[in-house]
């Protein structure tokens, strides 16, 4: 049936995910080599279980499991009475066994959700299936194309443990789905089973159709920009071809990051044949009672409210702060240190957080003393808001500066604190005396602009309001300005 | 029983290569053999798994212990590049 | 503690690849030389599974039983022979030598532990370690005339054995003697941690010989048509002599038999067709060539370096899982498993042990069975042992027309004791 000319824009998006995350346990999922092996040579991680060496036999992490059962806890699944490893068969370099050890017909939990928040209405999305699974090792294709040569392969990636999660198709749009990432991300974090800094931990493959439309897996998409950007590609493909009147076949296709577009891997027609049996080498988990006993810490929803409750946060401010553990962490530490828990909030909500996006930084790299310095100063009023968020600026940019000349291997010096910032570089607020000082000279050497705002030209005020801050370098507060300024002028006319 | 498209199909699925030869002969090993194997036709599949034992919960600790080092673990190849296991490429 | 001497004779064709000098340390078994078959992992020893695809593989660890073995003091002397991947009965796949019987150099020697049996039969050895799946440790030491255990599943760690079926296999022991399988059984029995199927039974050695008062089961079914009638009598004569130093017979019969066979070959050829996926070349054996593109390659080297047998039996695994095929033969296995384990369970709950012969023939000339059904349906009696995952030992009782026959002792699951103890009370009044 042609749909050229239909009303493509009004078709419902149907979106679901399969996540893999890297569950952070000190060692892999079946042999007890290191999973922090990202600085290390390549094979130097290895061992005969998890080079798949003939005779080696597998043996589960059980903290692994316990991690596992966490994050089926946290997205409120069953947990299944009898769980089970199977064999997913398939031949590729990087799968050294020639099967993947995962869970096919009785995996760990099913049937949960998570709660996300779209413009404060509360959306369910439901999760299907939560599994524990091993890493391949990583190939590295030299050459591109069809001119590929040959495959490197590393296998200090093989057997890291992962989590899969797949969700039910309830997501609507490729913004939902990166805001659905970024609270399975922070409940991760939050139970502690993930680390989100370390490069490619979470991974991400989506389903995504048009109503009534055949669905298109779309895979290779690692971050969380990409999933948005993957996504909205996708579906604007997919809408052009249907408005031209084609057809949409079911398909894989791979996301390019770098070009920001997906290109088709092969046809999805028929099933692969993973011949799934059971794990002859290992037995049935009974957790169900284990994962009874086993406590949750504060998960995000609870910390938002608690955060709204005991620091008095906004809505808004809670779900920002709280939407990353190491930010909660780093807000409440700073409210610790003393800092006004509303003015926390505003300040690492608000202008915080763009500044370090800003500048490719993260949480972790900023010291609380900085924040809860600079809050005081502000709450003393010893520096304007505009030269806080100078000094702010200033601070990360040592900071930044510092962590790059670490990298090259130069010892760490102590960046400036934000005192040392405001008294270095003269921002602290100016005294009442200069002010008026400034004034006078400001409205000596601005006659029409007196004239224009007698006249009623409201403009004229800030356009004074301005040329102060300019004499005060930025240390006037231009809020009491306005005041100060009308007051003086006032007096003059008399 | 087992036709010549089903031995090929099969040997495309586990990759294992035979000759033309081969085909005719297995097809016919196959065919006798699966109907041998057609005894277990009488049994009504159950729920049971096969295993024997009924041992379950079977872990270990979350302890690193010491790896191969990387000499150790490329010494049965000679295509190592960089410490890389090399392969033919995929296409 | 010192250093063995070790010079070699095979005239027996019985090893793969052997030391001259071998130090050894103190132990139960110091000095002792003990020959390993060639799909047990030994560190810095080549260990090919009588394949081409790993010529020249040498393992970075040893295999658990290897590590006790040393621990032992025994002088391991060399890899034996075998068929290619344990898959056989004759050990005639091996892709690298023919081994021969050493009573009688034109007959089989059995397998898949043929180059063990020959070793320790032709007086190379007095132990040797075999693997059984289905009959391989039990069936080369009846064609050869020596005894043979296949432990109760999860008795020995299978930590470092090339898996070929792994629901199914044993590592066990062989010598001339219930005595001396006995000791090497008690050096390699016990606890690994890094085997999940292996359990804490280990084997304390102290035989007791005493026949009176046991029950023996004799199932119909292993006398059956399919049983050379020599075979048959001689095993029957065995059995009366056992009766007649006061042990019970109960005659009785084990009906799901019937499924044994064809359960066994689905479940083994499944697990092997995933366990030999992982050959190709890339980190150990053979090379693939570097100038086709993965799939290509990988297929190629299979065909040329995995011989017919193995690839016959990935492709069986493969039709037994794949969808829409005979999928379904892999479920209905399993359930036919159970029935037979349950089935010998319940008779071995009311009997000591099951007796009947390991074989239905004595040892048949090289190429005598071609044709790969008829050399399947050898292993009839002997793998619903591996099913049950029950202990069963082979024992000389005789002979026919000058070849040894073999009485199969089976057990209940963890009492391998009393198998043994069997075995020793008959090899003590056997004539």
């Amino acid at each position: 049936m042609s749909t050229a000319g239909k009303d493509v824009s009004s078709l419902k998006t149907i979106i679901g995910l399969e996540i893999h995350c890297q569950l952070n346990t000190r060692s892999k999922l079946f042999c007890g080599c290191n999973t922090d092996f990202r600085e290390s040579e390549p094979n130097t991680c290895t061992c005969e279980v998890c080079l798949g060496l003939p005779g080696s036999m597998p043996m589960v992490n059980k903290k692994a499991i316990e991690f596992a059962i966490k994050v089926g806890k946290a997205l409120n699944c069953e947990i299944l009475e009898t769980s089970e490893f199977a064999r997913k068969n398939y031949f590729y370099p990087d799968l050294p066994k020639a099967y993947q050890i995962t869970q096919y017909d009785k995996p760990l939990a099913v049937q949960g959700y998570l709660n996300l928040d779209i413009e404060g209405q509360e959306k369910e999305i439901r999760i299907t299936r939560v599994h524990v699974e091993e890493d391949p090792g990583r190939s590295v294709h030299v050459g591109s194309g069809d001119r590929a040569r040959y495959t490197l392969v590393d296998y200090n990636r093989s057997g890291i443990p992962l989590i899969e999660i797949v969700t039910e198709p309830d997501l609507r749009s490729p913004k939902e789905a990166r805001q659905f990432l970024g609270k399975l991300r922070a409940t991760l974090e939050y139970l502690n089973v993930f680390d989100s800094e370390k490069e490619g931990s979470l991974r991400v493959d989506a389903n995504i159709s048009l109503e009534g439309s055949e669905r298109v897996e779309v895979k290779n998409i690692s971050s969380y920009k990409g999933v948005e950007k993957a996504l909205t590609y996708e579906i604007t493909r997919q809408r052009n071809m249907l408005r031209r009147g084609q057809k949409i076949t079911r398909e894989t296709r791979h996301y390019q990051e770098t070009r920001g577009v997906t290109t088709s891997a092969r046809s999805k027609e028929e099933e692969d044949d993973y011949r799934y049996f059971p794990e002859p080498d290992l037995y049935p988990m009974h957790v169900k009672s284990w994962a009874e006993d086993i406590e949750l810490p504060e998960l995000p929803d609870a910390r938002r409210a608690r955060f709204m409750k005991q620091y008095g946060c906004s809505f808004e401010h809670a779900k920002t702060l709280t939407g990353q553990l190491k930010l909660a962490d780093f807000y409440e530490k700073v409210v610790e240190q003393g800092a006004d828990a509303s003015l926390a909030s505003t300040w690492i909500a608000d202008i915080l957080l763009g500044e370090l996006n800003y500048r490719d930084m993260n949480i972790s790299q900023v010291p609380t003393p900085t924040m809860s310095e600079l809050l005081s100063l502000l709450s003393q009023q010893i520096i304007t808001d505009a030269n806080g968020v100078e000094v702010l600026r200033i601070a990360l940019d040592d900071l930044l500066t510092m962590i790059k000349s670490e990298k090259i291997g130069s010892s760490a010096t102590k960046t400036p604190t934000p005192k040392e910032i405001v008294s270095k570089r003269g921002l602290a607020k100016v005294a009442g005396d200069e002010i008026s000082e400034m004034i006078e000279l400001a409205l000596d050497e601005n006659p029409q602009a007196i004239s224009d705002y007698r006249a009623g030209k409201g403009q004229a005020l800030n356009f004074l309001v301005g040329q102060v801050m300019k004499l005060s370098k930025g240390r006037a507060d231009p809020g009491e300005l306005n005041a100060m300024l009308s007051a003086a002028i006032e007096k003059r006319g008399l | 029983m087992v036709t010549k498209d089903d031995v090929i199909h099969i040997a495309k699925l586990c990759d294992v290569g035979i000759n033309e030869r081969e085909i005719a002969q297995l097809t016919e090993q196959f065919s006798d053999i699966l109907e041998f194997w057609s005894t277990l036709d009488e049994l009504t599949e159950s729920d049971e798994s096969g295993r024997i034992s009924k041992i379950s919960n079977i872990f270990r600790e979350d302890t690193v212990t010491p790896s191969l080092s990387q000499e150790q673990a490329l010494s049965n190849t000679e295509n190592a590049t960089d410490g890389y296991f090399k392969a033919p490429r995929v296409m | 503690m010192g250093t063995l001497s070790f010079s070699l004779d095979d005239k027996y064709n019985a090893f793969l690849s052997h030391k001259k000098e071998i130090p050894f340390g103190d132990g139960p078994l110091s000095g002792i030389p003990v020959a390993i078959k060639d799909n047990i992992s030994t560190l810095d020893m080549q260990t090919t599974c009588a394949s081409q695809i790993l010529k020249g593989y040498i393992p970075p660890y040893n295999a658990h039983v290897v590590d006790l073995l040393l621990a032992s003091g025994a002088a391991i002397v060399g890899k034996t022979n075998m068929d290619e991947f344990a898959m056989g009965t004759t050990t005639e796949t091996s892709a690298y030598t023919k081994t021969l019987n050493p009573r009688d150099i034109t007959r089989v020697p059995g397998g898949s532990s043929g180059g063990s049996a020959a070793a320790v039969a032709g007086d190379l050895v007095p132990m040797a370690l075999g693997s059984d799946t289905g009959g391989s440790i039990r069936c080369p030491a009846s064609f050869c005339g020596i005894v043979g255990l296949k432990p109760s599943y999860g008795r020995v760690s299978r930590y470092g054995l090339i898996a070929y079926a792994n629901s199914l296999e044993q590592i066990g022991p062989m010598a001339k003697s219930v005595t001396e399988t006995a000791q090497l059984f008690s050096v390699i029995a016990g606890h690994d941690p890094r085997d999940a199927s292996s359990i804490t039974a280990p084997y304390e050695g102290a035989l007791d010989p005493e026949l009176k008062g046991k029950r023996i089961a004799v199932p119909e079914e292993f006398f059956g048509a399919g049983v050379h009638q020599g075979v048959s009598e001689t095993v029957k004569t065995a059995i009366d002599t056992i009766a007649s130093e006061g042990a019970e017979i109960i005659p009785c019969s084990i009906p799901s038999m019937r499924y044994a066979l064809s359960a066994y070959y689905v479940i083994c050829t499944s697990e092997a067709a995933s366990n030999l996926g992982r050959f190709d070349g890339a980190r150990y054996g053979k090379a693939l060539d570097g100038k086709k593109s993965w799939h290509d390659a990988y297929q190629d080297h299979r065909m040329q370096y995995f011989g017919p047998e193995v690839r016959r039996r990935i492709l069986l695994g493969t039709f037994s899982l794949a969808a829409g095929y005979y999928g379904r033969y892999y479920h209905k296995a399993q359930t036919a498993r159970q029935m037979i384990t349950k089935e010998y369970n319940h008779i071995l709950s009311k009997a000591d042990a099951i007796m009947g012969p390991t074989m239905p023939e004595i040892a048949f000339p090289f190429g005598a069975k071609n044709d790969p059904l008829t050399m399947y349906q050898t292993d009839i009696l002997t793998v619903p042992a591996n099913l049950a995952g029950v202990p069963a030992l082979s024992v000389p009782c005789g002979e026919v027309d000058g070849m040894p026959v073999g009485l199969q002792i089976i057990g209940a699951h963890g009492d391998d004791e009393m198998v043994l103890n069997l075995g020793y009370g008959y090899e003590m009044v056997r004539s």
